[in-house]
């Protein structure tokens, strides 16, 4: 915090005076009266469908689910509040973090940051997929073995990111992984047991090494 | 503060004409979803302006493509970065674009992020996301201007907002003077980059620095066939290595006969309202070869008009790093 | 020099499990396949409820307000739960500065929670939040400590901003300032060459842990259960049991779900320890609904949470003589403590005295109350980190001064194991690995071969500069506090559970203790042993997991524990054998007789012999005037482009006193996970932001809090580790947690310093900006 950062009582009064009519609920947002009216175009004729719930297919760890969703329903939320799979996280809710990260039709996307809707007819793979993709189960093993989790929480992110890298690329080097998981964040700084990690499964995988 | 998307309503329009109507019909309570990786953001912080009552889904509308034909570039709307990046053809022939895809944000929100949604993207200023009365969410005040402004302001002066315009690939599509084409209940028009992205305007009531009206979309982004010797660079400074947006970048093009610049674009990116063409680099520097003086001349000069904000927290600093990246840029191009 | 202390566990040149580099982490698997569950994942049916209501907080847009009118009613009217000050017993004030959970007239850092709501789901509990409406009327704020102190500053408490000292559990009333005085300062002065007079300082941080500090409570059967993401469970069980006045019998808490399987942590940074005013509202609402609450903090919410790391000034005198001798070392601190205080600069200023063997000592560390955050605390070590960046970038500035070799200048003057007491108490260390941790790593970093000397880069090679530098580390960790406490069961199947009230944060506590555990009954895998922890319906208090002890506490727990289940087993074994009980021993999965090895019976041989599984109780007191503290180095090399500012780290080394290595893989894990994903965030990039008008917190997310991505990290990072027994442990163990993140801070600023012509940076984080600043420097002075 720099010196000086703060106002003196003068001055805040000065400030106050002029600020009172344009600083509103500052740093806590609140939209002003969003909550307050309800959406009114819910009611306009063809648009009931726009609001309410649909149906979505989805196959998850490659076991069919079906869910009912609203638009503002994230991939994330359904995965892990309808369907019960808890193994995807959300540590930030904003897609800043990568800790959400699933593979949908095996690209690694944000689940929080991606609508429900969107799923309807795609393969979704979240680390519950052991016994459904070797890739994963690979690199889960891996993991383990090179300690590349700590707390774990972010952890699924990361494996789902390294699972898309060694189906792209069977044979990364060092920087290739580097971009690969530069959005998955870590607290415990495991990066590098990660890298290694990745690459004990890559090798694995092209067939060498037990 | 919110971390669950409100109460929306969701269309999904098989065609564009069907989008556009749309749009106009729902004007102010609708708003484009494609990647959402922009829009869920400020609806979740509960950004006033940006909440609509309704998305308007053109994720598949048939807008997610790259064609070179006639060695003209067309990359639809929707396109996803991570494409953009991963493009052979791009990343031979529009170097630059491609490594300003692939240093945009990260890997996954590359997968999600379209190349419109980079140029339409709301501007990242704390106090604008934090729900702040400045200008762009309805007040009549730029925060930033005399409060922190030390990373997502302008080092170029302005007027009413000074946030900075945070996308790599616009950057880089200056560069290659790009054109915009939109659809709007008219029809098709095509823009330049600057007549798209003209700085801070005022449209449909809200102050934006694209000229975008609420009842049009962007179809695709088109790259006139480029001259046979065209290099291009790209370089981006952030504070860490992935996920940030720019402290500075440097998108430049040029045509380079034997060891002289015929011709070149330089455009600074992350430092002003827009992405900003440095004409008086680019002057110097047609006729020369890129050499070291050259390429440190060349980046004085493209920061010789910066105006750096003094009040607040300031941020000269990058000012700086606008030389290293344009100097690191150019020197891509002399490899 | 007195005795050496007695052994008071197993000691051996060699074991099978403890040190062992192919021991893997127990819990991996679990929380890497989706079936662990984190409190922040438990839903209704995990403890038996079939609805949850959901809790949010409506919270202060001001950092100083007075609240003059809260209105609940439309709230209310929906049916949505609330819970304000007037539902909570006033007569029940908690913490350093007294207050009650929720605030009754005043709010005093931005974010403050004011009214608590609850609904039946996450989506409709913001829709609550929205319907309340408090009133506010805004106050001058202050943010800067010496601001605060002024005598015109806002007030933040009637008596003013010095902080209240608050309640160290171990010493007592804590004064607000702390003064250490002994030897004679100006004599110190007057006999150096040099002196270094100037201000360093450190930012305020958060910790970002991955999962935010969630909590479930519901009362049943008039018992209050809590299920908690947190590391202090009977602590914060004895603390809301005395709030509500109620038997600590009747509140149960687990970090997460608990009980058999252990219990599933997503990081524990010091934030999820003693803060109890979430845990006070959340049992409120529980008990006003008659509902299961749970309160799955967001990550704004996460980020204005009660503690935050406290910023501290300190304003550095130091002296020397050109020998490079220390001869006088003083220093005050103005220490941060935000709204309601907290931590305090305690640690910070034993640091300072600890470390050097310094004869002439005036140290003084002052508390103030500022509105930048609500409480001081933790974030993973407790002032320590903010005071090494104090000390060792000051200590770099004199012996630049002086002339003197920077690694020269430590190994002259810091604390050995020859001098291994506390200057002002007289307290002994239990162990300390110095100089010969600092040595060894010395010689793996080969500094020699890189210092070039002060302002000169290690190497050039275009744009790029590289540096090195150094950072001694001295602090008080793995104390064997009092309680310590465990229980191990054997059943007749030879299954094993060590039971402890301590955590794992995530650092790999749980295996460890497991690794321990299995080490004492002479076992040579994990596969049937099991911890439990952290659950205080089955644990017994062993202690806050904090301060690095809990290794050492678990280990002393385990070998007390041990010797309780011979006590009550070898004699039944023994009758079976035909030999007395001391003549036996637990080994290679065995109990055999010492004098005839080859005689004995296999562990699940032993364990048949059990007509009920048995429990040995371990518990172990510490002898008075005995401290516990490790020693250490960090040293790092930086590359820098001044053209860009861009920093990259090539090399970094760490040693550490670090007494016996229990985990051998988590250990490596801990040192490099220490440096990248906290060391080089809180150097180089973390900073609470606010706004200087409003007051406002500018960046509450993670994308501008900003931790390091895997782009960062270093080529190489290696260790030196000084391994012995140190005496009073389980098996020689001390602690580490805290100390791979204490110090990483100076080293690197001090090798960015040696990158940049001698640039002295002397704050915190070190961003691109000031990089830019030291570029600059050097071309006016001709260096670039």
């Amino acid at each position: 915090m720099r010196k000086g950062a703060s106002v003196s009582r003068r001055d805040f009064i000065k400030l106050s005076a002029t600020m009172s009519t344009l600083v509103s609920v500052a740093a806590v947002a609140r939209p002003s009266n969003v909550a307050a009216q309800p959406n009114v175009l819910q009611k306009e004729a063809g648009l009931q469908d726009a609001f309410g719930a649909r149906m979505i297919k989805m196959r998850v760890n490659g076991k069919e689910y079906n869910a009912m969703v609203y638009p503002r329903d994230t991939l994330v939320n359904v995965l892990r509040e309808q369907l019960g799979l808890i193994g995807t996280k959300r540590p930030c809710n904003r897609g800043e973090c990568g800790g959400c990260t699933v593979l949908v039709n095996n690209m690694p996307i944000l689940s929080c940051t991606y609508l429900a809707i969107r799923a309807d007819g795609k393969e979704i793979l979240t680390v519950e997929g052991r016994n459904y993709d070797n890739v994963l189960k690979t690199l889960q093993d891996a993991w383990v073995e090179a300690d590349a989790s700590q707390c774990g929480y972010c952890q699924p992110g990361q494996l789902m990111s390294a699972t898309a890298l060694l189906k792209r690329n069977p044979n990364p080097s060092v920087d290739e992984i580097k971009l690969a998981m530069s959005g998955n964040l870590c607290r415990c700084g495991t990066y590098m047991n990660i890298i290694e990690a990745i690459q004990i499964a890559a090798k694995r995988l092209r067939g060498g090494g037990s | 503060m919110r971390s669950e998307v409100k109460n929306i309503g969701l269309l999904q329009p098989a065609t564009i004409v069907e989008a556009v109507s749309l749009l106009n019909r729902y004007g102010n309570d609708a708003k484009i979803i494609a990647g959402g990786t922009d829009i869920l953001y400020l609806i979740k912080n509960g950004v006033k302006h940006h909440i609509p009552k309704l998305f308007i889904d053109i994720s598949n509308l048939g807008l997610s493509y790259i064609r070179f034909s006639n060695n003209e570039l067309r990359i639809g709307a929707t396109t996803n970065l991570s494409e953009v990046a991963e493009n052979d053809v791009i990343k031979s022939r529009f170097t630059a674009l491609a490594q300003a895809a692939n240093r945009a944000a990260s890997p996954q929100l590359r997968n999600m992020a379209t190349i419109a949604g980079d140029m339409l993207q709301e501007v990242w200023c704390w106090y604008l996301r934090y729900n702040y009365d400045c200008w762009r969410n309805g007040g009549t005040i730029c925060y930033g201007a005399i409060g922190d402004n030390r990373f997502y302001h302008s080092i170029f002066g302005g007027r009413l907002c000074y946030a900075v315009h945070p996308g790599d690939v616009s950057t880089a599509l200056f560069a290659f003077n790009a054109r915009v084409v939109v659809v709007g209940p008219g029809g098709e028009r095509t823009y330049t980059m600057d007549e798209f992205m003209p700085g801070i305007v005022l449209v449909d009531g809200r102050i934006k620095e694209n000229i975008l009206r609420r009842n049009e979309l962007v179809k695709e982004v088109i790259i006139s066939p480029p001259p046979p010797n065209t290099r291009s660079a790209f370089y981006k400074i952030a504070e860490r290595g992935s996920i940030d947006f720019a402290l500075a970048s440097a998108a430049t093009a040029a045509q380079i006969d034997g060891s002289t610049v015929t011709n070149i674009s330089i455009v600074l990116g992350g430092v002003d309202v827009k992405p900003r063409r440095a004409k008086v680099a680019e002057d110097f520097l047609k006729g020369k070869n890129l050499t070291e003086a050259n390429i440190k001349r060349a980046s004085e000069l493209a920061l010789q008009e910066a105006q750096p904000l003094t009040f607040g927290t300031g941020n000269a600093f990058r000012v700086e790093l606008a030389k290293g990246a344009v100097v690191k840029a150019l020197r891509m191009l002399a490899e | 020099m007195s005795e050496p202390l007695p052994v008071v566990g197993i000691k051996k040149d060699r074991y099978a499990l403890v040190g062992n580099k192919s021991v893997i982490r127990v819990d991996t698997m679990d929380k890497i396949t989706g079936k662990a569950v984190y409190t922040y994942d438990i839903n209704p049916s995990h403890v038996g409820e079939s609805r949850f209501v959901y809790m949010g907080y409506v919270r202060s847009p001001y950092p100083h307000a007075v609240i003059k009118n809260i209105d609940t009613s439309r709230a209310e009217a929906r049916g949505y739960a609330v819970v304000t000050a007037k539902d909570l017993p006033r007569y029940a004030l908690i913490g350093a500065r007294p207050h009650t959970p929720l605030p009754l007239d005043r709010v005093r850092y931005i974010g403050e929670p004011v009214v608590a709501v609850g609904a039946l789901s996450p989506n409709e509990v913001e829709d609550a939040v929205e319907l309340v409406k408090v009133e506010y009327e805004p106050l001058p704020f202050v943010f800067d400590p010496e601001e605060a102190l002024k005598p015109d500053a806002p007030k933040i408490w009637p008596d003013g901003n010095v902080a209240g000292g608050g309640f160290n559990p171990e010493t007592g009333p804590v004064p607000p300032t702390i003064t250490i005085r002994y030897g004679d300062i100006e004599a110190g002065f007057r006999e150096a060459d040099e002196i270094v007079e100037t201000v360093i300082e450190t930012q305020a941080e958060q910790h970002y842990e991955m999962e935010p500090r969630a909590l479930v409570a519901y009362w049943r059967a008039g018992k209050l259960y809590f299920r908690y993401s947190g590391q202090f469970a009977h602590s914060a069980q004895t603390a809301v049991a005395n709030y509500f006045r109620i038997p600590v019998s009747d509140v149960v808490f687990s970090t997460s779900l608990g009980g058999e399987s252990g219990h599933v942590l997503g990081m524990a940074l010091g934030n999820k320890s003693a803060p109890i005013e979430d845990l006070i509202v959340v049992a409120t609402m529980a008990r006003k609904t008659g509902a299961a609450v749970k309160y799955g903090p967001t990550r704004f919410d996460n980020a204005l949470a009660p503690h935050q790391r406290f910023p501290i000034r300190g304003y550095v005198k130091f002296g020397g003589k050109r020998d490079g001798t220390f001869t006088a070392m003083q220093a005050r601190l103005v220490v941060n403590v935000g709204a309601y205080g907290g931590s305090q600069g305690s640690d910070a200023v034993s640091d300072f005295y600890h470390a050097y063997t310094v004869p002439n000592v005036f140290l003084e560390a002052v508390s103030v109350n500022t509105n930048i955050f609500g409480f001081s605390g933790p974030m993973r070590d407790v002032g320590e980190s903010q005071g090494h960046f104090i000390l060792e970038v000051a200590i770099d500035m004199l012996a630049e001064k002086l002339g003197v070799d920077p690694v020269e200048f430590r190994l002259k003057n810091m604390r050995t194991k020859d001098k291994a007491v506390d200057p002002v108490t007289g307290n002994r260390y239990t162990g300390f690995g110095m100089p010969e941790a600092f040595i060894g790593a010395l010689e793996k970093f080969r500094w020699k071969q890189r210092w070039k000397g002060w302002g000169v880069p290690s190497a050039v090679n275009g744009t790029k500069r590289r540096g090195v530098g150094v950072s001694l580390l001295n602090a008080a960790k793995g104390a064997a506090s009092p309680p310590i406490t465990g229980q191990i069961e054997v059943t007749p199947e030879g299954k094993v559970t060590f039971y402890t009230g301590l955590t794992d944060h995530g650092a790999g506590g749980r295996t460890s203790y497991a690794i321990m555990t299995a080490e004492a009954l002479g076992l040579t895998s994990l596969e049937n042993v099991k911890v439990v922890s952290s659950d205080t319906s089955v644990t017994t208090d062993s202690g806050v997991t904090a301060g690095s002890r809990s290794t050492r506490v678990a280990g002393l727990a385990i070998v007390k524990a041990v010797e309780d289940l011979k006590r009550q087993w070898f004699p039944i074994i023994a009758q079976k054998l035909g030999v007395k009980p001391e003549d036996l021993e637990f080994g290679d999965n065995r109990v055999y007789v010492k004098s005839d090895p080859s005689k004995g019976l296999s562990f699940k041989e032993a364990a048949a012999l059990l007509k009920a599984p048995i429990k040995g109780f371990g518990t172990f007191t510490l002898p008075p005037r005995i401290v516990s503290r490790v020693g250490g180095v960090k040293f790092v090399e930086v590359e820098v482009d001044v053209e860009t500012g861009e920093v990259h780290i090539l090399e970094y080394v760490s040693g550490m006193d670090i007494g016996r290595v229990i985990f051998w893989k988590g250990a490596e894990s801990q040192v490099r996970g220490g440096f990248i994903g906290m060391g080089m965030g809180e150097t180089m990039f973390q900073e609470l932001v606010r706004d200087p008008i409003t007051g406002g917190s500018l960046n509450p997310n993670f994308h501008d809090f900003k931790i390091p991505t895997i782009m960062e990290t270093p080529d190489k990072i290696d260790y030196y580790w000084e391994e012995y027994h140190d005496p009073i442990s389980g098996f020689g163990e001390k602690g580490i947690g805290e100390n791979v993140l204490t110090g990483v801070s100076p080293a690197i600023a001090n090798a960015l310093s040696n990158a940049l012509g001698g640039y002295r940076f002397r704050k915190l984080p070190i961003t691109k900006k000031d990089i830019m600043d030291a570029v600059a420097w050097m071309r006016r002075r001709g260096i670039l």
